[in-house]
């Protein structure tokens, strides 16, 4: 035997798995600042959910694969208390499409809900998880609907109506999967809805809303006096893309679905790119969403008066060239706030436009914010009486930014 | 000599694992410079995602688009982060469409999706069909036409 031969070959036998293990599965797990690991504050976050109750400002949000609450007591300028909602490190999704969400119970229960990426790929649960004693501490998360049902559940939204039901609804994918297994074709997947009369102690079996919403877009959900309305991307025949409200005569039946906007956005994508709805008085509903549309492309901005039957006029809104995206509406009776985000391609800007009337006519669009580094959806949020704009970004941290009055 | 056999196996088995090649880094100035690198040849810029289905699936028509239109030139670019590339080879690799794929390689992404398209707001799969003289066609959000395809991609 050649000498020579006998390292090389060695050598190359090593190497062998090493390089086929290379190929790797799964994405990697996203590197962590140690120092949040020790002491996670909002700072450390990407996306971030509030909640205002009275003085106090709530917010859930992930770093390192967990998901936290935290409590400040002067709108998010300090937070003084910080929760671990997941007992461990877990895939969960937080991105600005699909992050944890949060509720308070008006017996100061906090609830969190959040979507597991799970193996498979674009699959997920979701989980729920309570704190009855002022958010320091959370009980052990649990999954929504039955394990034994193959499915996948994500984007999940929640909301506590004024009589202090929970509603949690999500997109699922049984109704999807089925119809493969049936080898027939199904758009789309489905919403579903859960419901808690114990503040989100149990849950009722999840009950499906409808067939064909978009898989992958947030959903946008409201209270019309003590029942949900649910906002979504829906998928028309054959591909459409537009927009879909569904106002429920109960807590957890389907009831007749509104085309929002006929936008005629015909795609086989995911436009990660969902719509925001707001309820200003029974019946008066504020939407805004982005479409790629044949009709219109950009945000837009619509009202309902009559509890969905019909629409006003779409509005657009914000600059295309400058990457508008993500709107968020917020109602306070006749005041009406967007709130959206621009790029030009170095500096994303906080952008805000008011009106008085109920949407009818509106204020010269401003600035609210700036940032030059990474930054999370814009959300709107109001205690009845004021308005704040939440905004998550790496340079600044969390802030919450009141609305100027007029 | 039945060790150099040997090695010349090993090496056969080795290969492979690599032939997945590395995906090459979209940069700022990155789009802008990919009709230059091969001239007179039409250019479709495809943008996917591991986390998007659509995308996925639409992967056999670029592999036939590839094999169909060999004077045209299909770039894939995947809108993931860094970490995720090997999860991003391994699916273009399954697809028949490994060669000439990049992998975003800034952050933020949406600085470098304004850099292509100052109204894209990251909705995928998209493409950019560029012509011969380095032009821009037409953009497709979804699945581009055949009919489009065909003029594209075999021009007289």
């Amino acid at each position: 035997m050649n000498r020579k031969a006998l390292p090389i070959l060695v050598g190359l036998l090593l190497a062998a798995p090493a390089a086929a293990q290379h190929g790797g599965h799964g994405p990697a797990a996203p590197k962590i600042d140690p120092a949040c690991l020790e002491n996670p504050t909002p700072r450390c976050a990407l996306v971030a959910t509030p909640v205002v109750d009275g003085r106090v400002l709530w917010l859930a949000w992930t770093e390192g694969q967990r998901v936290y609450v935290s409590r400040s007591a002067d709108r998010g300028r300090n937070f003084e208390r910080t929760a671990r909602v997941t007992p461990t490190a877990l895939p969960v999704d937080a991105n600005g499409e699909n992050r944890p969400k949060l509720a308070a119970t008006a017996d100061g229960t906090l609830i969190v809900s959040y979507t597991l990426k799970t193996a498979k790929p674009f699959a997920g649960t979701v989980w729920v998880a309570r704190s009855t004693d002022g958010g320091r501490s959370f009980e052990t998360p649990r999954r929504i609907g039955d394990e034994a049902v193959p499915t996948s559940q994500r984007f999940d939204v929640l909301g506590v109506s004024p009589s202090g039901k929970v509603h949690l609804a999500w997109i699922d994918k049984r109704d999807g999967q089925a119809a493969a297994q049936a080898k027939t074709r199904y758009r789309g997947a489905a919403l579903y809805t859960a419901t808690s009369d114990d503040q989100g102690q149990t849950f009722a079996p999840p009950r499906k809303l409808a067939d064909h919403s978009c898989e992958c877009c947030r959903l946008g959900l409201g209270f019309d006096t003590d029942l949900p309305v649910i906002v979504w991307r829906h998928v028309f025949e054959p591909n459409r893309r537009d927009h879909a409200l569904m106002r429920l005569a109960e807590p957890d039946r389907p009831a007749p679905l509104r085309e929002v906007s006929r936008d005629d956005w015909m795609i086989d994508a995911c436009p990660h790119h969902g719509p925001a709805l707001t309820v200003a008085a029974p019946g008066v509903y504020h939407l805004a969403w982005y479409t790629g549309g044949v009709a219109r492309q950009g945000l837009f901005y619509a009202r309902s008066e009559d509890g969905g039957r019909s629409f006003a006029a779409p509005m657009g809104f914000g600059a295309n060239r400058r990457q508008a995206a993500h709107p968020a509406v917020l109602a306070l009776g006749p005041r009406v706030a967007l709130a959206w985000t621009e790029f030009d391609g170095a500096v994303t800007t906080l952008r805000l436009l008011r009106s008085a009337d109920g949407g009818r006519t509106w204020s010269e669009p401003l600035t609210l914010a700036t940032t030059a580094e990474a930054a999370d959806h814009v959300l709107l949020i109001g205690d009845g009486a004021r308005g704040w704009a939440s905004w998550q970004t790496r340079a600044e941290g969390y802030r919450l930014i009141d609305l100027p009055d007029d | 000599m039945w060790v150099w056999r040997l090695i010349l196996l090993t090496l056969l088995w080795v290969a492979p694992a690599q032939a997945d090649s590395a995906f090459r880094p979209f940069v700022p100035g990155s789009f802008a410079a990919l009709p230059n690198e091969q001239p007179e040849r039409p250019l479709a810029v495809v943008f996917w995602s591991i986390t998007c289905a659509p995308c996925i699936e639409e992967m056999t028509l670029w592999r036939e688009v590839r094999h169909r239109y060999p004077k045209a030139r299909v770039v894939m670019v995947a809108t993931d982060e860094p970490s995720d590339e090997p999860r991003a080879r391994r699916i273009l690799a399954e697809r028949g469409l490994s060669g000439d794929a990049w992998i975003f390689a800034e952050a933020p992404a949406r600085k470098l999706r304004f850099e292509v398209d100052p109204t894209w707001r990251g909705e995928l799969p998209r493409s950019y069909f560029l012509d011969r003289a380095g032009r821009l066609l037409k953009v497709v959000t979804g699945t581009p036409d055949p009919a489009f395809l065909a003029a594209w991609g075999a021009p007289p």
